[in-house]
């Protein structure tokens, strides 16, 4: 028997040091998952607190098929989506709206310099309902039918979000990368 | 444009994939008491239904040993014609006087049926004593007792019997059985019920208003119990009635509560919410409330979501739905009627039930804390509901019963509602509890 199947069947078997022991394994990577939907850091710790309750409460309907971060992942994405959607209200956007072409070329951008936490801080200065969407597409891998779905928007609606994400985004890379430059080069 | 999207799509997805930040120690520290207090409620629901697995099968076994297994490997006794003289004799511990008559008397027990060899003829007849509990118990104890112990008349005895049984008892002396119980019948019943209750709502004909609220309307906890007393008319049915107090209630979800108006209400005015519901409109009376709709337009409000912000406002949220209640007096009358009288009595229940309505209140509550709202406007004061169900009554002396009964509740009036809106609560409990014979 695998490890983290061993911890699963402690957790169920209600074994305190087994649900430690998953929390501190994995609370990282999802409190990153959790900052990056949030817009700040007390609405990621409870995302992540709600988040992990649920894990406990729905282990038992974990079958051992695929990746088990993966499940994880999800339900601390939805959660987040749960709150997102208790908190904001989505005004929708005419898909004909005119979209804004970014100044700087991003091909032409230098990105090596970021890390992840620039990143991070990048992703999170967008507004809320644009940073959703780019989240579940860009990261998450969910397609606009499905992110309309999710967020009660049209598929229009969530391209057009997504379009804009994606230049505020390569315009923010750009100032981020040229501040990190002045600032390294003195 | 849709490569360079890609192409930040990609940076963001690869740059973000391995990065981990450590969560601050007091998240672990707010999770471990739900942990421990879900595992806490786990255990006793565990504990209760372990519990309730050997004492269901310790009061089904103990119904069968008392009115099936006798079917099957009961005691039987073989009886022999004799002659009797006329005099005072002893029978099952129980004095007879008779003329001088040829009766039946018990002259050993052995296994198999009951055997009369009637004087003169090879006939013989076969007693299945458990076929009657009465005539088992007048054999045991000379004595025909129901199973809550009352003693009924001989003309009970022999009405009960089977041909067999009423030929052996035409050959006992009149006077050897109480022409009456000569015991007071119990026909009052005193009873005390509650339950735990689902309460619902469903929705008749194409009444599509009334169809879409109810889709956000959950049910909440709910409970009834009271007293009631009973009138036995014979001794199958039965009329009872008494007075019942009910908490019925319903979560609406999709709805987005916050604290910390009472400021902004103070600025503006009146501020008052209504929140549509399949039962009626709830009104906000506590101004220190937001409440929005997340799902339809069920919030009716001077500050939709174009003119205010909660969010922007700093209010605070505080829960995703409204709990809806209302608590009524119920008088019910209902008739019972017994279809298995033994040990453990089945009754077949079903009545109307006449409810006025006490109380109601809309709120929500966060950890436990509940936050007022308001209440329920368009109400009807009075309504009435029929109920049907199953009681269970195990007798554990004449007097003393317990009661276990089934109960589906259809209220026939709405409780209130929106105009044009019919939809019909329902509602099922299994109430349990006492019941006092005098």
């Amino acid at each position: 028997m695998s490890d983290i199947k061993q911890i699963i069947l402690g957790c169920l078997d209600g074994n305190r040091r087994d649900q430690e022991l998953l929390y501190r394994r994995h609370s990282s990577k999802l409190f990153a998952v959790c900052l990056q939907y949030s817009g700040n850091d007390e609405e990621a710790r409870d995302i992540l607190q709600e988040g992990f309750i649920k894990i406990f409460e729905n282990l038992h309907h974990y079958k051992h098929e695929g990746s088990f971060e993966g499940w994880m992942r999800r339900i601390v994405v939805n959660t987040a989506l749960e709150k997102f959607r208790s908190r904001h209200n989505l005004y929708r956007i005419d898909d004909i709206d005119t979209i804004t072409e970014p100044e700087s070329d991003p091909d032409n951008e230098d990105y090596a310099g970021l890390e992840a936490i620039d990143l991070l801080y990048i992703i999170r200065e967008l507004p809320p309902k644009y940073r959703m969407v780019f989240n579940l597409y860009a990261i998450e891998g969910y397609s606009h039918k499905e992110i309309g779905k999710m967020l009660h928007i049209s598929e229009g609606t969530s391209k057009s979000n997504l379009s804009r994400a994606r230049i505020i985004l390569q315009r923010r890379v750009g100032s981020y990368t040229g501040l990190k430059k002045k600032v390294v080069n003195g | 444009m849709a490569d360079r999207g890609t192409y930040v799509d990609i940076f963001f997805r690869n740059g973000l994939k391995e990065f981990e930040v450590l969560p601050p120690p007091e998240v672990w520290n707010n999770i471990q008491p739900v942990l421990r207090k879900k595992q806490r409620s786990l255990n006793i629901l565990r504990f209760a239904a372990i519990a309730a697995i050997p004492i269901s099968i310790s009061v089904f076994s103990f119904w069968l040993t008392t009115n099936i297994s006798k079917n099957f490997n009961g005691p039987s006794i073989s009886l022999n014609q004799d002659v009797i003289p006329a005099g005072s004799y002893v029978f099952k511990n129980r004095l007879i006087t008779a003329p001088k008559i040829e009766i039946p008397v018990i002259s050993n027990e052995t296994a198999g049926s009951i055997i009369i060899n009637e004087k003169n003829s090879s006939e013989q007849i076969n007693l299945k004593i458990p076929s009657s509990s009465l005539f088992s118990s007048f054999l045991k104890e000379g004595k025909p007792r129901k199973g809550n112990g009352t003693i009924v008349a001989r003309s009970d005895l022999v009405e009960n019997s089977s041909s067999a049984e009423k030929k052996y008892l035409s050959l006992i002396p009149e006077n050897s059985l109480p022409a009456n119980t000569g015991n007071v019948v119990n026909r009052w019943t005193i009873s005390a019920l509650a339950s735990p209750t689902y309460f619902s709502s469903t929705s008749f004909g194409k009444n599509d208003a009334s169809t879409d609220l109810a889709k956000n309307e959950k049910p909440a906890v709910s409970y009834a119990g009271g007293m009631a007393f009973s009138y036995k008319v014979n001794k199958r049915i039965s009329i009872r009635s008494g007075v019942y107090y009910s908490s019925v209630g319903q979560k609406i979800t999709g709805i987005s509560t916050y604290s910390g108006f009472r400021s902004y209400y103070a600025a503006k005015g009146s501020s008052e919410f209504s929140l549509q519901t399949s039962n009626g409109t709830i009104v906000s009376t506590n101004n220190d409330i937001f409440l929005r709709d997340n799902i339809s337009g069920r919030v009716i409000t001077r500050y939709s979501s174009d003119v205010f912000n909660p969010a922007k406002a700093d209010l605070t949220y505080l829960n995703n739905s409204v709990i809806q209640n209302f608590n009524y007096l119920e008088v019910p009358v209902v008739f019972k009627f017994k279809a298995i009288d033994s040990k453990i009595d089945l009754n077949l229940i079903g009545g109307l039930s006449y409810n006025m309505l006490v109380g109601n209140s809309a709120s929500t509550y966060v950890s436990g804390v509940k936050y007022s709202i308001g209440k329920t406007e368009g109400l009807s004061p009075v309504n009435f509901s029929s109920s049907f169900g199953l009681g269970f009554e195990y007798n554990f002396s004449g007097k003393v019963s317990l009661n276990i009964e089934p109960t589906l509740r259809y209220y026939l009036t709405p409780l209130g509602g929106l105009v044009g809106s019919t939809a019909h609560p329902y509602s099922f409990g299994v109430f349990s509890g006492l019941s006092y014979k005098f």
